[in-house]
């Protein structure tokens, strides 16, 4: 029963395509994301950037569980934050280098309250971290973090000073690091996104 | 350091990380599986396992003659219901049957008693095929407990059918004959009545994808096996093995009571999942800053500019339009706009609310500091959204946006008209739109075959003549499909309202599904209105008015609707058969909160019989919607004809959720066991509650976490 209506599903879609100059009211679209859904295939494409950044500074980007890498543009500063923007249009916001939040990602880390490089570099301390997302409803909930912070141990000898930001929650573990410079500013970094999304490096 | 050094460095980094925080857990839980009738279960027999709070889950399990596949939902973490259609095959072989077939749908009840803990296993009872025809009417009590992480042991008692194998007494006296009649009530007499007989299983989990089952069923299929010799049951042990595919799809393969091969597939929805985490796609334009407060920036001369009202609304609208949102008018003074606007893509209310004052704030001079943003459904102010623009700026980069932004939001009602100096959007009046796209349209439960489809292509046109008044039409044309194909002629007794629908469905070729002229008007602040006029639906024509009262910040709305309509020719043209009524209803609403609503229609349905609907639907922030509704009329069981009264569950399942991205297409199913003409109701468009409730109170709270995204 279920097969012929696949069949007879998988028919049309094939055969007819939809047009028009109102809104799409495609019966089909929920059938074939349902679809979609349920084998896994045909991964969601993001739109092209509704915002365009100028050419100026850049910082590279690799989120590994995503295969992403790529060198993001610098779209807007606002006192320490800095909104970069990825070629797909995704956000990441940083504040003096630390993560505040995403865009576009899936699982999005929606706003945060983080430690500076000051407060990082005032090894040893302990801070907290709060954490704010969407639920798959789209209804938001936080993660509450107790963090402390040590210098790594470094094999060779560096001009950075790297930092591990050692963070605990009742779900479980991150451990953001972070590479200062001379002036507390944050030159490379490894930090925790989300749940779907996990680590983002970064580098200028 | 160069990016090449960066990559090699990170990667050997990301590659530590990964192995000492990123190894699977060890799941401590094992996934609660379904069973043949399409509840938590073993293979033939339930367990005491529940799904995941809101999961839909569909099974499609086969063995021998028997077919059967059911929709569940675990309405509550711990209260289920299932529907199930089921198929015997050889009905007849032995016995005469009008019915080489038996086709039979049934309906379940589970209620989870405790829930397991470390010592102590889960007790579940259920009622299976409570308001059916009882061919498959049965209740159990079960007991499971997971020992270790691979092995969960099942025991349960079972009466009805599951008491008709190797029966141990009847602890509570016999069971009462079961009066069948027309199905659709349910039989309380029976319950734990009669014999009673133990039944027993285990799952082992062999990996994470591979599951073994084995059990003792406590089912004599006394009908099926010994009766009508449909299968040879030769022994109560039943072995099988699962696979687990994904997070949504489990296959298995069985050997059942010593004879047959089986074959299930169950599908799980999760509406609280979504497999991107979270909606994709581009991120918002950044609040754009102000230059400080008293230079010459934040003048108001801008106000003298006559064209600047203009000028600023289609600036806007070339920011918006991205996002699918269509200035419908703006208002200006020197320190307030007023925008309203109609979504038409995104399927979040406070994410069409967010983008639209990131656009304010990028376009609007530094005085205006107040935004009003107005949602627009149909021409329809639905209500005003005020945010501080300094918020907005102050906020875009807080822990906690969304909270701090919602408690200094206002939200409140608004009148239909427009402001004094509005001006309206570009084009948008008068303003042609038509569609062409495929349908298809299915006719389940038909015993002669459960399932009919046509598939075609439907013309839609809609002309917007002023805010809120609309001729909109829809043709359609079949290009293959069986729907024709039924033969079934209505017995029934009452007026056929409803019950000649094969023959609208075979006459209609092509067919005007409608074509309407709808008035849709705000006569007062908290009170919607709307008149529809013409071919309203694919069986009625003729005139629809209502009338909604609903508070922004209250839970509860009152609406009234009364129609006059004449039925339609069955080639759903444009004449009209002699079949006239006045129809029409008193409706409540309520939201109880945690996403549970009820609906309660009182009135006047098609057949002319009086009575009251009443619905109860659970509703997720993100648009899932799975419900339930039933009719009782003055029209006697009897008269009704089979399954004594009208019900059905209804599914709503968005895009959105599906494939990541923002879209408001949602799909929607309409499971009715039978369609019948007591209970009838109107099928017309454009019902106010659902575009009001959107808009309103908790729903949009709740998505509130999106106003940033």
């Amino acid at each position: 029963m279920s097969a012929r209506l696949t069949a007879v599903v998988l028919a049309s879609t094939l055969a007819l395509v939809g047009c028009g100059n109102g809104p799409a009211k495609d019966a089909f679209k929920p059938l074939q994301a349902v679809a979609m859904r349920l084998t896994g295939m045909g991964a969601a494409a993001v739109k092209a950037p509704a915002v365009k950044a100028g050419s100026g500074p850049a910082l590279t980007l690799a989120v590994p569980t995503m295969g992403r890498q790529e060198k993001l543009r610098l779209l807007d500063r606002d006192g320490d934050v800095a909104v970069w923007l990825g070629s797909d249009g995704s956000q990441y916001f940083l504040r003096s280098g630390v993560l505040i939040g995403t865009r576009g990602l899936g699982a999005d880390l929606m706003s945060a309250t983080v430690p500076s490089p000051a407060d990082l570099a005032r090894t040893p301390a302990e801070h907290l971290r709060a954490h704010h997302y969407l639920n798959g409803t789209d209804t938001s909930f936080v993660r509450n973090y107790r963090c402390t912070v040590a210098p790594a141990v470094e094999e060779k000898p560096s001009a950075a000073y790297h930092l591990i930001e050692t963070c605990d929650s009742d779900v479980g573990r991150i451990e953001n690091q972070y590479w200062l410079s001379r002036d507390l500013h944050v030159i490379k970094s490894l930090q925790w996104v989300s749940q779907g999304v996990g680590y983002a490096a970064f580098l200028e | 350091m160069t990016a090449s050094h960066f990559q090699t460095s990170m990667a050997a980094m990301i590659l530590a990380l990964a192995s000492a925080l990123m190894t699977a857990p060890v799941t401590a839980e094992m996934r609660p599986t379904l069973n043949f009738g399409g509840t938590s279960g073993l293979i033939d027999m339930p367990s005491a396992d529940q799904q995941g709070d809101g999961v839909l889950s569909v099974t499609s399990a086969h063995f021998g003659p028997i077919s059967r596949t059911t929709l569940s939902f675990q309405i509550t973490p711990r209260l289920s219901g299932s529907f199930r259609y089921t198929a015997i095959r050889n009905w007849d072989d032995v016995l005469a049957s009008p019915l080489a077939t038996n086709y039979d749908r049934s309906f379940d009840l589970r209620y989870q008693l405790l829930q397991e803990t470390r010592f102590r296993p889960a007790i579940t009872v259920g009622f299976q095929d409570i308001i059916g025809t009882g061919l498959m009417s049965g209740e159990y009590i079960v007991l499971t407990k997971q020992l270790g992480t691979r092995l969960k042991v099942t025991g349960g008692l079972g009466w009805g059918r599951l008491g008709s194998f190797g029966a141990i007494g009847a602890p509570f006296g016999p069971r009462p004959p079961a009066e069948v009649g027309l199905g659709g009530r349910p039989r309380l007499g029976q319950w734990f009545m009669g014999d009673a007989a133990p039944f027993a299983g285990v799952e082992y989990q062999l990996s994470d994808k591979l599951g073994l089952k084995a059990e003792y069923s406590s089912d004599a299929y006394t009908l099926e096996s010994a009766s009508r010799q449909t299968f040879d049951l030769k022994s109560p042990f039943n072995f099988g093995v699962e696979y687990q595919f994904n997070k949504s799809i489990r296959v298995g393969a069985y050997y059942l009571y010593g004879s047959e091969f089986g074959l299930s597939a169950q599908l799980i929805l999760d509406p609280k999942r979504r497999r991107t985490g979270g909606i994709t796609g581009p991120g918002p334009v950044p609040v754009a800053g102000r230059p400080a407060r008293g230079s010459a920036a934040w003048s108001q001369d801008w106000m003298q500019d006559s064209g600047a009202t203009t000028a600023l609304r289609d600036r806007l609208q070339s920011r918006l339009t991205a996002d699918g949102i269509v200035v419908e008018a703006i208002t200006l003074t020197g320190t307030t706009a007023q925008l309203r606007i109609r979504n038409g893509q995104l399927d979040n209310g406070p994410q069409a609310i967010g983008r639209t004052a990131r656009a304010m704030a990028a376009v609007l001079p530094p005085s205006v500091e107040m935004f009003e943003i107005v949602p627009v459904s149909n021409g329809v102010a639905m209500l005003r959204i005020s945010v501080q623009r300094s918020d907005l700026e102050q906020l875009e980069f807080a822990g906690g946006q969304d909270a701090l932004m919602l408690q200094r939001t206002e939200i409140s009602a608004i009148s239909g008209a427009l402001p004094p100096g509005a001006v309206m959007g570009a084009g948008l009046y008068p303003r042609f739109t038509w569609n062409l796209g495929p349908y298809l349209k299915t006719s389940l439960f038909d015993p002669s075959n459960p399932l009919r489809a046509d598939l075609g292509v439907r013309a839609t046109a809609r002309y917007d003549i002023a805010p809120g008044l609309v001729i909109a039409g829809s043709i359609s044309k079949k290009l293959i499909g069986n729907l024709s194909s039924s033969d079934r002629v209505s017995n029934s007794i009452l007026p056929r309202v409803r019950s000649d629908a094969n023959i609208y469905d075979a006459k209609g070729d092509p067919s005007l599904d409608s074509l309407t002229l709808a008035w849709y008007e705000k006569p007062a602040a908290n009170l919607y209105s709307r008149v529809t006029l013409g071919y309203l639906e694919q069986m009625y024509g003729g005139v629809s008015t209502e009338l909604l009262w609903k508070r922004v910040d209250r839970p509860y709305a009152i609406g009234v609707e009364v129609n006059y309509v004449k039925q339609r020719d069955f080639d759903q043209l444009l004449d009209f058969q002699d079949y006239a009524v006045f129809t029409g209803h008193v409706s409540g609403y309520y939201s109880f909160g945690s996403g549970f609503e009820a609906q309660l229609d009182v009135g006047r349905y098609l057949a002319g019989d009086l009575g009251a609907t009443v619905s109860i639907d659970r509703t997720f922030a993100n648009g899932w919607k799975v419900g339930a509704f039933a009719t009782l009329t003055d029209v006697p069981f009897e008269d009704f004809g089979e399954g004594s009264f009208d019900k059905g569950i209804r599914i709503q399942i968005p895009l959105a959720w599906a494939n990541g991205r923002a879209s408001r297409v949602n799909s929607n199913s309409l499971i009715r066991p039978l369609l019948r003409d007591g209970g009838a109701r109107l099928n017309v468009d454009g019902r106010l509650y659902e575009s009001v409730r959107e808009y309103h109170g908790k729903q949009l709270s709740e998505e509130w976490g999106r106003f940033w995204r």
